[in-house]
């Protein structure tokens, strides 16, 4: 038998197979990484965790009466303790997020909902209140914060039904979720930000208060950083209807520039605002999102 | 040597330089590529390359060849050279086809086609054959034959009297030549009038037959063809005691007026004549009354010196056509109810026809013959008085059920004991109907029952609408039998007042019909036998859906009549008895008609290659001299195998690198 390492583990072209999100969630997190959240906090909670003997002494209210009527014997059942910590993963469905290049395993779009699924799945089993937004053209998803097993089914459930497609509207969208955050909260974007270096700053003012962090995870294909390959190939816009016939060979320096210029521009942007910034492609293993997720939200936690 | 069918298209030959431009100057045909933004994207100069290696030469040169076997195969090539005769053959030979169709009996067709045809005879290089053809009459003198046998029969030849079809000619014509003969030659000689020729198709060129058609009987100016008159309808019909009234109706084809006269002639002599005057394309009647006398038949005569004189006489009968019969089905043993019934139905039925050509006349042999079972009896409509007890004894009812079967009509009326009746009809299926019990009787002489309004749907309605019916409402019932759940299948043409039947009427798919009245017609039942409307009222309902028409058959030549033994053949006009009945041929009036078909009409029927003149010889041919081999499918090969050829070689080579999806013009 050959043995799965854990690089293979976290390449998005072989999970990108596995079309459950919960299953993809637990391989990720819990056969790929384990460890790399902190154990369960015991206590009082909605979220049953486990039984365990009961020791004398302890509070009544602890002891499961109904395995003592069936067993004669006194167990007391452990919850899981909440957090109070939110969670909230923005997602971008626009058409542009469909985007898969000849290379890459998989499009954008399924790429973020990979990594947001594994985000949930953290929050899920560290206690934390985890909500969805996924919009493009208009709201598509609004999952409000809530902690549990179930909470987590539905947000995997809803991630298995978006479908890229539609102009995105970031202002208008962005708008009606900022006016609906919870307190305290963490909240991870994923998008590919065309076209949003000065609007989304501006939107995200609310993280330069200490209740609020945000991490930013734009999300790109190879291609669109270098061109895809051909002498001559006319561009078609994926949100709108313009089309440009070039050769990638010709304009590919200049392209390269530009787009490390908007990057470095988002990036300075967004760092103005406290908002922290990272740029992941379609055939980067998940772990290193994983990390820098679990790194802001330890940090928030405190 | 190789010729064009259509040299227009060799000015395609400009195409040639198409595939010169194609190939120096093509360009790399970019590819559609979706992309999430294009705002990092600027439009570039795509590279444009020429070929310039000798390999692309040869491509070029086989472009050039591709397009100009493109423009030589739209030009129609093929092969002619002239026809070598065959050593080997029979030489030529030629089939000369009259049409002998009663037209060509009008306008001297028939004498100018004898002319025509002893000249072909007399001038045919190889061996001639001749053949006439009308309707179904298709005499042949096969080819090879004497010249002499053959001017004979030409010389004996005469117009036939059925309507002409020219179609049984082509199916005739290929058998008529030899195997081996190197030329087949049909001349045919005809009118080519409308009616025989529509939708007759002569394209023989499959067979190897040159098609000639000569027109004759085409008239001049001083025998137009549309100048004809035709009497095209005649009849004969009653017109008072021992007179008839003969009708003709005389058509005028030309457009100018004309007058003519019209003559009636019995017994050989001229008995009336009359003067009419038929304005241009239209018809005109005229009638002469005679008294009935001993001669049976008149010839109707229309005096002109038209070119077209067969169809300018007709004979008819003067006799009238038999009788309707109707006869009487009772109790042996007869009481005063079933004599006053029968009394008053058999008035009623006498006089509802006329003393000539519509008569009913009572039957009591025919009556005798259908309750003795034989199946052959005339009788068109049976009534059977007061149904009883007296019809199971007889064992009438098998007889009386073949009759309705096989189109008979019955009238039945109850018998005193109105059960017996009932019992009767239900168990045999006739009709079906529940009987509550007979109301009314002497107590209601001063209050009788009364007819309801008729029903929009009954079979009445029509006959009793407005005055007409006043006298039927006043019809007084003092005693019917009440009928009730009767089925869907039978007609309630008359009702009482509270909707009850007085009268069922049954058809059946024979056409036969049962009609059954829920009383008996007498005084101390209803007075409705007395009443006006009782004969109207029975006709009515004893009318057969398709009625009978009683004139004498009229047919036309070529036509039959019956079948097995019994059967008749019209030959010719004129009136003849056969199997007890008196018939009447009349000249077909398709014939009489002066259209023929235009020049373009016979190119067509000869496969588009007909030139017909309008006397004589001017060839319809359908086949050249010379030889003329088409090489279009060997050019379309060709085509197929350069497009081929380049298809692949101008394929994208699947070694070069960064050149998918890029085709190259």
């Amino acid at each position: 038998m050959v043995a799965t390492t854990d690089t293979e583990l976290l390449d998005p072209a072989h999970l990108s197979r596995i079309e459950d999100f919960s299953l993809l969630a637990k391989v990720v997190v819990d056969g790929a990484m384990p460890g790399i959240h902190r154990s369960l906090r015991q206590g009082r909670g909605t979220e049953f965790f486990q039984y365990r003997p009961y020791d004398p002494g302890e509070d009544l209210k602890v002891v499961d009466w109904k395995v003592y009527a069936k067993r004669e014997e006194l167990v007391a059942k452990t919850f899981q303790e909440d957090t109070n910590f939110n969670l909230f993963l923005v997602l971008d469905t626009s058409a542009s997020m469909g985007y898969q290049g000849e290379v890459s395993g998989c499009t954008k779009l399924h790429y973020a909902s990979m990594l947001v699924a594994c985000f949930a799945y953290l929050a899920y089993r560290q206690g934390d209140r985890v909500g969805l937004f996924a919009y493009g053209q208009e709201v598509e998803q609004w999952i409000r914060p809530k902690s549990g097993h179930a909470h987590f089914g539905r947000i995997v459930n809803a991630l298995s039904r978006l479908q890229a497609g539609g102009v995105n509207k970031h202002e208008a969208m962005w708008d009606q979720l900022v006016g609906n955050m919870p307190g305290r909260s963490t909240v991870v974007f994923l998008s590919d930000f065309l076209e949003a270096e000065d609007i989304l700053p501006e939107r995200l003012r609310f993280a330069l208060s200490s209740r609020y962090e945000a991490l930013c995870l734009q999300v790109l294909d190879r291609e669109e950083e270098k061109l895809p390959s051909g002498d001559a190939l006319r561009f078609v816009e994926m949100e709108g209807t313009r089309e440009v016939s070039t050769s990638p060979e010709v304009i590919r320096d200049e392209f390269s520039n530009r787009m490390n210029e908007f990057k470095d521009t988002l990036e300075r942007n967004l760092s103005s605002v406290s908002a922290e910034f990272e740029s992941l492609y379609t055939d980067q293993d998940l772990g290193h999102a994983l990390r820098r997720f679990l790194g802001v939200r330890n940090r928030n936690v405190g | 040597m190789i010729e064009f069918g259509q040299p227009a298209a060799l000015w395609t030959g400009l195409a040639i330089g198409l595939p010169i431009l194609a190939h120096m100057a093509y360009r790399r045909i970019t590819e559609r590529h979706a992309f999430p933004s294009l705002r990092f994207i600027t439009p570039s100069q795509i590279p444009r390359t020429g070929r310039k290696t000798p390999t692309d030469i040869a491509l070029l040169l086989l472009r050039i060849l591709l397009f100009l076997a493109i423009m030589l195969l739209l030009a129609d090539p093929y092969w002619s050279g002239s026809k070598l005769p065959d050593q080997g053959a029979n030489g030529k030979e030629l089939l000369i086809a009259v049409d002998t169709s009663p037209s060509m009996g009008g306008w001297n067709g028939i004498n100018q086609a004898k002319e025509i045809a002893s000249a072909m005879i007399q001038q045919a290089e190889g061996k001639a054959g001749l053949i006439s053809f009308g309707k179904s009459s298709l005499e042949e003198w096969s080819v090879g034959g004497k010249p002499e046998t053959l001017l004979d029969a030409v010389s004996g030849l005469s117009h036939g009297w059925s309507r002409g079809d020219a179609q049984v000619l082509a199916s005739q014509v290929a058998r008529q030549f030899g195997e081996n003969s190197s030329q087949k030659k049909l001349a045919v000689i005809s009118d080519f009038q409308r009616s025989d020729w529509q939708s007759v198709n002569l394209n023989l060129q499959a067979q190897g037959v040159e098609v000639e058609m000569i027109r004759v009987g085409a008239g001049n100016e001083t025998m137009s063809r549309f100048d004809n008159r035709s009497i095209v309808e005649s009849k004969v019909v009653p017109a008072g005691p021992g007179k008839v009234r003969i009708w003709a109706v005389v058509r005028n084809w030309s457009d100018k007026k004309a007058t003519d006269l019209l003559q009636l002639v019995i017994g050989g002599e001229v008995q009336e004549e009359q003067k009419i005057t038929i304005a241009a394309l239209s018809s005109k009647q005229a009638q002469f009354i005679v008294t009935s006398s001993e001669v049976s038949q008149a010839l109707i005569r229309l005096v002109n010196e038209d070119p077209m004189q067969l169809d300018n006489q007709r004979t008819v009968w003067l006799k009238a056509p038999p009788p309707k019969h109707f006869g009487f089905w009772h109790n042996t043993t007869t009481d005063e109810s079933t004599d006053n019934e029968k009394n008053f139905l058999r008035t009623a039925v006498e006089s509802a026809g006329d003393s000539g050509w519509n008569r009913w006349e009572e039957s009591e042999d025919n009556a005798n013959e259908l309750r003795m079972a034989n199946d052959d009896s005339k009788l068109e409509l049976l009534m059977v008085l007061g149904l009883g007890n007296w019809f199971e004894e007889e064992g009438l009812a098998e007889s009386f059920t073949s009759y309705l079967n096989g189109g008979g009509v019955a009238v039945v009326t109850p018998a005193e004991i109105f059960s017996e009746t009932a019992s009767i009809i239900r168990n045999y299926e006739w009709l079906n109907f529940s009987f509550v019990r007979v109301e009314g009787g002497a107590s209601r002489v001063r209050d009788p029952f009364r007819i309801g309004a008729l029903e929009e749907n009954s079979i009445l309605a029509d006959v009793f609408s407005g005055k007409a019916g006043r006298d039927l409402y006043l019809t007084s019932f003092r005693k019917f039998g009440i009928l009730k759940q009767v089925d869907e299948a039978t007609a309630i043409p008359m009702k009482d007042r509270e909707g009850r039947p007085l009268a069922l009427v049954k058809s059946f798919s024979s056409g036969g019909k049962l009609v059954f009245f829920p009383f008996r017609m007498n005084t101390s039942w209803s007075d409705l036998p007395l009443r006006t409307s009782f004969l109207p009222l029975l006709m009515e309902l004893t009318k057969k859906n398709k009625t009978e028409d009683k004139a004498w058959p009229i047919l036309e030549p070529g036509e039959q009549l019956g079948v097995g033994e019994n059967q008749f053949l019209a030959e010719r006009p004129g009136v003849f008895r056969h199997a007890g009945k008196w018939l009447e041929v009349v000249f077909p009036t398709a014939e009489s008609t002066p259209d023929t078909l235009v020049e373009d009409e016979i190119k067509m029927m000869t496969g588009g290659l007909g030139n017909p003149s309008n006397d004589v010889r001017e060839k319809v041919s359908s086949s050249v001299d010379e030889e003329r081999n088409s090489l279009w499918l060997w050019f379309a090969i060709l085509v197929a195998s350069l497009l081929t050829i380049e298809m692949i070689w101008s394929r994208p080579h699947a070694s070069a690198e960064n050149k998918e999806g890029v085709s190259h013009a």
